[in-house]
């Protein structure tokens, strides 16, 4: 199966667009013009799971999954999930909380009560912190070039 | 798309036509997903605000209105009570409410 990377997508709209272009006198070309621009795509995977016409287990061909047709209410909820099974930017809300807490009692135990239980506190809190951070890059930061089409 | 009266349906067509090729701005438009959720993460976090208010402000004008003290307050707070909860009527249906299509590509 042949497959084409975005960049090389991309690298031939530009080649396109530029033969489109008449060139102007002395061989330069045209000024670019808004229109002329490369328009924005949407990587749209043809199978997402194993090979094209892949079949499962019972013998059926698998559907591609080729985008994501959703609502914005589902959308929001589903980035905002604060389930500490299925992750997302919740979660970070309440890794926070839990993490200043246990940070509080790390520093409360090892002065009143013992070094030992401190550092259980300590494991905790260094746990909640990565939580925070593993939401947060899972959830908002990952998605940072990943595409959306949505009403205006 | 429906008919006019007389089974006529082209001048309705038209009207819909240069209702699309007037409009000014495309009717979908590609974001990237952070800031498409970042777009709207500020009307959640006034929808949670607008809730915690209307929570407050009703819990306090039922004990004001029950106690019978400070009858002023009571209608400030009940005032803020019907506002805070069409604010978070609003907020929440433009966020966690909203039905509007979302395609998302990867």
């Amino acid at each position: 199966m042949t497959t084409l990377s975005v960049h090389e997508y991309e690298g031939f709209m530009k080649t396109r667009l530029a033969q489109a272009i008449p060139k102007q006198k002395g061989g330069k070309m045209g000024l670019w013009k808004d229109n002329q621009k490369p328009k924005p795509y949407v990587f749209v995977p043809m199978a997402s799971v194993g090979t094209m016409g892949e079949k499962g287990k019972d013998g059926q061909g698998k559907p591609a999954h080729v985008m994501d047709v959703t609502t914005r209410s589902k959308f929001l909820m589903n980035t905002l999930d604060d389930s500490w099974r299925t992750g997302g930017l919740g979660v970070s809300y309440r890794a926070y909380f839990w993490g200043t807490i246990f940070f509080a009692l790390t520093v409360v135990s090892y002065l009143y009560i013992h070094a030992y239980v401190a550092a259980v506190f300590a494991f905790l809190t260094g746990y909640m912190r990565s939580q925070y951070l593993m939401q947060h890059a899972w959830t908002l930061g990952w998605f940072k070039g990943k595409a959306l089409i949505a009403t205006t | 798309m429906g008919n006019l009266r007389g089974g006529l349906n082209a001048p309705l067509d038209i009207g819909t036509t240069a209702v699309l090729a007037e409009n000014k701005a495309p009717l979908l438009s590609m974001d990237s997903r952070y800031n498409y959720f970042m777009k709207h993460f500020d009307t959640w976090k006034q929808y949670v605000r607008y809730r915690l208010y209307l929570t407050v402000c009703t819990v306090l004008t039922l004990y004001l209105v029950f106690t019978q003290t400070l009858p002023l307050v009571a209608a400030c707070t009940a005032f803020g009570a019907t506002f805070f909860y069409r604010r978070y009527q609003a907020t929440a249906h433009r966020c966690v409410g909203s039905q509007r299509t979302v395609i998302i590509g990867h």
